[in-house]
């Protein structure tokens, strides 16, 4: 037996006894190799000191950091304004459009000729809903001649990568009240919709073809009586989970919009 | 070590936590910070990058709280939990960083290191421990990993091969290589000095 193969006895006999023909080997080799002999007793005193190795202090704010991020992931955050405006938007025109319209009322009182402030911001989240096969909404450039309103920013996913513009209003009022229209906005449908946030989730009747390069099977969570299989996965993996089973014709639905930046949780389930 | 009350009271703060009590969860944080941090930080092997990862366990295992259904403790529960992400994140880093042939990865040779080459003098066990934790550091990431797993979470060869999608065969030569490799580092960190006798040593308790 060579060297090479008699390490690989030496570190498999710190974690499990070794069959008595390695073992037997192993003492045949080490009889005439002084050089393993040694490697041996340093690998068994490192293993021994692995052994006393204690845990490590976590910081002094450690808790308090993590509390501090799952009040932010479970309270819906006013900022950043253009993200949080689309993504209430999309929940409105999901379930609420009556309340996404009287929002937009309140936009529109507050944005007003004379105002030129960062209109281009909730404006071009309202025209970039439509690029999301969402209803269009009502064109607020209908009614208002504000120049303003005229949306300079390109659609959807563009909107969310521009920096956001810093309001050019002369008139602070104008800004104060749109960002309580804001809140105003985010709360409504919050409240009605979402008491608390579960984790976004997409459901799926069955696994599609090459999902063993996007889902490990350590995301794997228990799963509830009615389902096949859950498991928790980051929003890219449910993305490209989606799309393959789109494109394989098996039927998913989505509990929030695909771009909702949270852990999510895949559900298999059968169909209907 | 648990004690009864110990159990009794992660219960209680395990309930309250599933019906959204965060103070309750942040008890359960407390109480298992310790042991999820170090698992993360040598795992990373950075303390930033493992409070990150600590961090996103406790986040994670919060956001899945209904999924646990108490079979285990909740302890067990989030440390398996704080092992997968970590694994993942590995995994992701991997990714991210320019991709190695799959040839160097287990070129580490086997051969022993110089072994005439030790220096005699005795060494105090916190430098030894030190030691370890530097030499760990300086691992790369696939060996760092299976040492982490084996030695200070104690996952069984079958368990480390399930977790990181190995078969046993390769979790047992990447083990020993990572060993060697780790020896090889403390040798010349000029701390180590091991006895030359092999001592029986007990394996570590399990998680």
């Amino acid at each position: 037996m060579d060297c090479t193969r008699c390490m690989e006895l030496i570190s498999a006999r710190l974690d499990d006894p070794l069959t008595p023909e390695e073992e037997q080997a192993r003492r045949a080799h080490l009889a005439h190799c002084p050089a393993c002999r040694a490697v041996e007793g340093q690998l068994a005193a490192l293993h021994g000191a692995f052994v006393e190795l204690e845990d490590l202090s976590a910081p002094d704010d450690f808790v308090q950091r993590v509390l501090t991020r799952i009040q932010a992931e479970t309270r819906p955050s006013p900022l950043p304004l253009r993200r949080s405006i689309f993504k209430t938007w999309g929940r409105s025109l999901a379930g609420l459009a009556a309340c996404a319209l009287l929002c937009i009322g309140l936009y529109r009182a507050d944005l007003l000729p004379g105002s030129d402030n960062g209109a281009s911001t909730p404006t071009a989240a309202l025209y970039s809903m439509e690029s999301e096969g969402s209803e269009p909404m009502p064109d607020p450039s209908n009614n208002v001649p504000a120049p303003a309103l005229v949306p300079e920013a390109p659609r959807s996913r563009a909107c969310e990568e521009q920096a956001l513009p810093s309001p050019a209003a002369a008139d602070t009022d104008a800004q104060e009240t749109l960002d309580k229209s804001v809140i105003y906005a985010e709360s409504a449908p919050e409240e009605y919709a979402f008491a608390s946030t579960p984790a976004p989730s997409l459901t799926l009747s069955r696994l599609p073809d090459g999902w063993e390069e996007i889902l490990s099977l350590e995301d794997a969570l228990p799963a509830r009586p009615e389902e096949l299989a859950r498991y928790s996965v980051t929003r890219e993996q449910a993305s490209a989970l989606f799309a393959l089973s789109q494109n394989q014709d098996i039927t998913a639905s989505l509990s929030a919009p695909l771009d909702t930046d949270a852990q999510w949780t895949v559900i298999l389930a059968s169909e209907g | 070590m648990k004690t009864e009350v110990n159990q009794v009271t992660e219960q209680e703060m395990v309930t309250r936590a599933k019906a959204g009590d965060q103070d309750a969860f942040g008890q359960l944080v407390a109480d298992n910070q310790n042991r999820i941090y170090s698992l993360a930080v040598r795992m990373a092997g950075d303390r930033e990058e493992g409070a990150d990862w600590a961090q996103e366990a406790f986040l994670k295992a919060w956001q899945n709280l209904d999924s646990f259904q108490g079979s285990s403790s909740f302890s067990t529960w989030v440390y398996r939990l704080a092992v997968n992400l970590c694994v993942d994140e590995l995994r992701r880093r991997k990714r991210r960083q320019a991709v190695e042939s799959t040839a160097s990865l287990e070129e580490t040779p086997l051969e022993p290191a110089d072994w005439s080459q030790d220096p005699q003098r005795q060494m105090e066990q916190e430098e030894l421990h030190q030691a370890l934790e530097r030499g760990l550091a300086s691992l790369p990431d696939h060996h760092r990993q299976v040492l982490v797993l084996r030695e200070l979470s104690g996952l069984s060869y079958q368990e480390i091969g399930q977790t990181l999608h190995l078969d046993l065969g390769t979790v047992k030569s990447r083990l020993a290589r990572a060993r060697l490799a780790l020896q090889k580092i403390l040798l010349s960190d000029g701390n180590f000095s091991p006895p030359l006798s092999s001592n029986p040593v007990k394996k570590p308790e399990r998680r």
